[in-house]
C-alpha cells in the first residue's frame, strides 16, 4: 500500500510541475529560436558587441536548460517522464538542478512538494531496508539450519549481502550508464556515489542527452535503481554505526 | 502519547538519512519513556564534546577546501585562456557566420559554462570558483549531501577525492548534526519548560501545552532559520522574497539543486559572509531534520489511525 502511495506521490507531482513548467518553456524556446534565427540572417560582420550578445544568449538559453544545436532547440525536458525524474530527486533529496522549477508557482509547489515527500520517502525508504534485513536473516537461519554453521552463518551472510548490494548498486550500473550514454566507468562509478549519497551535483544527469535515445524502461529503471540501493546504502551505514558503537 | 508534539529522529531518519545517528530531538522536557528505543538512543552529548567535534569538521573542510583547490584551480585556467583564444578567432574571422560555426561556438560556450565560467567580458578578471573561500563552501555542500552542482570537479583526480572525501566527511557531519540538534532540543527545552510552566499554572491542558509549545516550535524555528535568512538573502543577493525562501528549503531539506546558492553570484560579498551562511546550514538543518521528522510523525499516525478504521469495518 505504501508503495501504491508513493508512486502516486511522486506521479502527482509530475504532473503537476509538468502542467507548470512546460507552457513556460516553450514559450521560451520560441522566443530562443526566433533569436537564433535573426542572428543568422544578419550575418554580415558579427563585431564584438553582436558576439556578447551571442553569448549572453547562449548563457540565458543553457540556464533555463535549453540545447541549441542543430534546427530545432531541444524540448521535453518538462515531460511526464522527466518530471517524474524530477520529484523523485526532490524528495530523495538528490535534487540534480539541471531541470528545475522556473515559475513561482512551480517553486511554491516543489517547497510544499518536498516537505510532505521527503518524509515519505524516508518512510519508504526505511521499510525497504528492515525487508532487506529480514531476507538477510531469513537467508542466515536457513544456512544456519541447513549447514549447521552457528553463529559463523550470520557473518557471512551479512558479508554476502554486503557485495551483493556493492555489485548491484555501484559496480554494475555503471556499465549499464556506458552503453547507454556513452560515459567511461569512471564517470558511471562517479555518477552512481553522488547520486546513491543523495548529493547529486547535477553535473551527470541519466536520459538528458539530446543526441541517444533511451528505451522506454531505462528511467523507470533508473527511479527502482536509486530507490533500493539508497535504501541498502542506508542499511549499510546503520550496520556501521552499530558496529562501531 | 502525541508524537506530535516530540520531534523525535529515531527510526525512519536515523535508518535511512545517510548515517544520521539516532538523535532524540524533544522539545517536551520530560523524557518519552514509552519507546523503549528512545532510552537507549538519547546520547546527549556534552558542550566540549560538540566543540571538539565541530573543530574538527572545520579541520577536515579546510583540507577538503585545500586539496579542492590544488586539483581544480589549473583546469579551471587553462580553459579561460582557451576561451580568450577562441573568442578572438572568432571576431577576426568577419565573413558570414554559418550555422555550422555558429553550432561549434555554441558547443564551445556551453562547455565553458559546463566548467563554471561565463565566458562575457575580460575572462582573466574572472572570480576563481575554486579559490579557498568557494572550496570549503564546496566542500561543506559535499558532506552535507546538499550538493548544489553550480559547482563541481571537473578532473578526474577531484571526481576521485570528491568521492572518498564524501565517503568519510558525511558520516562525520552526520555524528556533528546529531550533536547539533541535541544542544539545541536542550536550548529549546529549557525555554519552553517556563512557557509550560505558566501555561499550567493557568491550569491548560496537558495535550493543549503539547499542541501551543509545537506551534511555538514552528514558528520560532521558521522565523529564526528561514525568515531571517531569507530577508538577508533578499537584501544580499537581490532575489525576490520568493526565491529567497525557495533557496532557503531547498538548500535545509538537502535538495540543493544549485540554481540559487548563496555567495554563488559574481556580487562582491563581506568575508564573514559564507562562513555565516555555513553556519546557518548547520544549525538550519537540524531545526529542519527535526520538523521533517514530525512531519514524518504526523504521516505514521494519520496511517495508523486509517489502518485502525479500516479494520473496525
Amino acid at each position: 500500500v505504501l508503495l501504491l502511495v508513493y508512486v502516486g506521490y511522486v506521479g502527482l507531482g509530475a504532473g503537476v510541475l509538468q502542467a507548470l513548467e512546460r507552457p513556460a518553456e516553450v514559450q521560451a524556446a520560441e522566443d530562443l529560436l526566433q533569436q537564433h534565427w535573426e542572428l543568422l540572417s544578419n550575418h554580415t560582420c558579427l563585431g564584438v558587441p553582436a558576439l556578447q550578445r551571442l553569448v549572453e544568449g547562449i548563457i540565458q538559453a543553457y540556464k533555463s536548460g535549453i540545447t541549441l544545436q542543430g534546427n530545432t532547440t531541444s524540448l521535453g525536458r518538462w515531460d511526464f517522464s522527466g518530471s517524474f525524474f524530477f520529484s523523485i530527486s526532490a524528495i530523495t533529496t538528490i535534487g540534480y538542478g539541471n531541470l528545475s522549477p522556473s515559475t513561482a508557482a512551480g517553486r511554491i509547489f516543489c517547497i510544499v512538494f518536498a516537505l510532505f515527500g521527503i518524509p515519505l520517502n524516508l518512510v519508504l525508504l526505511n521499510e525497504i531496508g528492515q525487508l532487506m534485513l529480514l531476507g538477510v536473516q531469513h537467508c542466515a537461519h536457513h544456512l544456519e539450519e541447513v549447514f549447521h554453521w552457528q553463529k559463523k552463518a550470520s557473518l557471512l551472510i551479512k558479508t554476502c549481502a554486503l557485495v551483493t548490494g556493492l555489485l548491484l548498486f555501484l559496480l554494475l550500473p555503471p556499465l549499464l550508464f556506458s552503453d547507454k550514454e556513452g560515459w567511461s566507468y569512471e564517470e558511471g562509478f562517479y555518477y552512481s556515489f553522488i547520486t546513491l549519497s543523495t548529493i547529486g551535483f547535477g553535473d551527470y544527469v541519466i536520459g538528458m542527452n539530446p543526441d541517444r535515445t533511451y528505451p522506454g524502461w531505462y528511467k523507470n529503471v533508473i527511479s527502482l535503481w536509486i530507490l533500493f540501493g539508497m535504501a541498502w546504502l542506508a542499511l549499510v551505514i546503520k550496520f556501521c554505526i552499530n558496529f562501531l558503537e | 502519547v502525541l508524537p506530535v508534539a516530540a520531534p523525535d529522529l529515531l527510526d525512519p531518519k536515523s535508518a535511512t538519512q545517510n548515517s544520521k545517528p539516532r538523535l532524540s530531538f524533544s522539545t517536551k522536557p520530560t523524557v518519552l519513556s514509552s519507546r523503549e528505543e528512545s532510552d537507549s538512543a538519547i546520547n546527549v552529548m556534552k558542550w566540549k564534546t560538540v566543540s571538539t567535534i565541530f573543530l574538527v569538521v572545520v579541520v577536515y573542510l579546510i583540507i577538503g577546501a585545500t586539496v579542492f583547490k590544488a586539483l581544480e584551480q589549473p583546469y579551471e585556467t587553462s580553459q579561460k585562456t582557451t576561451i580568450v583564444i577562441q573568442k578572438q578567432t572568432f571576431v577576426s574571422q568577419h565573413s558570414c557566420v554559418n550555422t555550422t560555426e555558429l553550432d561549434e561556438l555554441i558547443q564551445q560556450v556551453v562547455a565553458a559554462i559546463n566548467a563554471g565560467i561565463i565566458p562575457l567580458g575580460n575572462t582573466s578578471t574572472q572570480i576563481s570558483h575554486w579559490d579557498l573561500g568557494s572550496s570549503f563552501f564546496f566542500a561543506g555542500t559535499v558532506i552535507t549531501t546538499i550538493g548544489f552542482g553550480n559547482i563541481s570537479p571537473r578532473t578526474q583526480g577531484g571526481k576521485i577525492f570528491c568521492i572518498i572525501y564524501a565517503l568519510l566527511g558525511i558520516p562525520l557531519f552526520g555524528f556533528l548534526l546529531a550533536g547539533v540538534g541535541d544542544q539545541l532540543g536542550t536550548i529549546f527545552g529549557k525555554g519552553i519548560a517556563k512557557v509550560e510552566d505558566t501555561f499550567v499554572k493557568w491550569n491548560v491542558s496537558q495535550t493543549k501545552i503539547r499542541i501551543i509549545s509545537t506551534i511555538i516550535f514552528i514558528l520560532f524555528g521558521c522565523v529564526l532559520f528561514v525568515a531571517l535568512p531569507a530577508v538577508i538573502f533578499k537584501h544580499i543577493e537581490g532575489w525576490t522574497t520568493l526565491d529567497a525562501i525557495y533557496f532557503v528549503v531547498i538548500t535545509l531539506t538537502t535538495i540543493g539543486f544549485g540554481d540559487y546558492v548563496a555567495g554563488g553570484s559574481d556580487i562582491e560579498y563581506v568575508d564573514l559572509y559564507k562562513p555565516v551562511v555555513w553556519f546557518w546550514i548547520l544549525v538550519g538543518l537540524a531545526y529542519f531534520a527535526a520538523v521533517l521528522s514530525m512531519i514524518g510523525d504526523w504521516l505514521r499516525v494519520i496511517s495508523k489511525k486509517t489502518k485502525e478504521e479500516v479494520r473496525m469495518f
